[in-house]
């Protein structure tokens, strides 16, 4: 189940911060989940986001809202190409199973270092991201996660994008081995989605759009 | 007739030359030009903006009477997560912008 729940959220980072007063909206699907997550920009390196997740698990299906802040740590900026470290911080609750269990238990910390650098023709990014739980700090769950993608040419704002994404993450709570996704990407305009198949057999489709 | 070919080539030479030309560092994709087309757009001076993303400039022209200090560019740049390396102007002001007090 955490497993699900930290891929699910981890792909909502991608971009935590867009410019100032801007808005994005991300929806991932997978087989047995939704995830939706909007944030705002207050600031130029702060949004406040607000997340959903649903889950069907075999030990009990999720449902946790969470409110977090991401931050733009440091930008690099340079002609053609962009460098970030962002860092996300906030909290979040099962709400399925509030009624039955002990309430400190249910409240997760949303904690997540991200960095990426991207040019026209190049994108690459990696993150860790943790869940500390309140009722239990003696062990901390995690997960690394390295993506890279390649655009095979270059599109004027108008034109249709496509990229090549390969992503490797590794959560070792949860599973020995890595999973290999590799995905395509399409963009146009203001619009961002995502299909792919992990090697294992898992589709995705991931939509983001910034107004 | 050459005066008049020479009036319609400078006409339309000063519809498709911007005003401003800034050089921004940082610009990669559409959510990028999207973000400085809004930031722009919402100034009462701008009349129209293009992003040429491939050139990582934005164009700027200006409304008639008025300007654009370069104070309020790299603010508004700045606003959308990104960095000015230079401004470039079609023709210099001959009055003080607004947001330049005028010399003393």
């Amino acid at each position: 189940m955490l497993l699900s729940i930290l891929l699910t959220l981890n792909q909502a980072f991608a971009h935590p911060v867009t410019f100032k007063d801007g808005l994005a909206v991300t929806s991932i699907h997978r087989p047995k989940m939704t995830m939706s997550q909007v944030n705002y920009t207050v600031h130029r390196n702060v949004a406040v986001a607000t997340s959903y997740v649903r889950m069907e698990n075999p030990t009990g299906d999720l449902n946790m809202p969470a409110l977090h802040a991401n931050i733009l740590l440091k930008r690099w900026n340079a002609i053609g190409s962009q460098g970030n470290l962002y860092a996300l911080i906030g909290a979040g609750i099962d709400t399925t199973s509030l009624a039955s269990s002990q309430w400190t238990n249910e409240i997760r910390g949303f904690v997540g270092l991200q960095a990426d650098y991207e040019t026209q023709k190049i994108y690459t990014a990696a993150n860790v991201t943790g869940f500390p739980s309140i009722g239990d700090i003696s062990s901390i769950p995690y997960m690394a996660r390295y993506r890279f993608g390649i655009a095979p040419y270059i599109a004027s704002y108008d034109e249709f994008q496509i990229w090549v994404v390969g992503q490797i993450e590794y959560m070792p709570t949860m599973q020995d081995t890595p999973i290999i996704t590799p995905m395509l990407r399409y963009f146009y305009r203001t619009v961002l989605w995502e299909t792919g198949v992990s090697l294992d057999g898992t589709y995705w489709f991931q939509m983001m759009a910034h107004f | 007739m050459l005066l008049g070919l020479w009036l319609s080539l400078s006409m339309a030479f000063a519809e498709t030359t911007s005003d401003i030309e800034v050089l921004v560092k940082g610009m990669v994709c559409s959510f990028c030009v999207q973000g400085v087309e809004k930031k722009f757009s919402g100034e009462d001076a701008v009349e129209k903006v293009e992003v040429k993303l491939d050139e990582s400039k934005v164009l700027l022209w200006i409304k008639d009477d008025q300007n654009l200090a370069d104070d309020t560019i790299n603010s508004l740049i700045k606003d959308a997560g990104y960095n000015v390396e230079s401004i470039t102007r079609a023709a210099a002001p001959s009055t003080p912008t607004p947001d330049t007090p005028p010399a003393k």
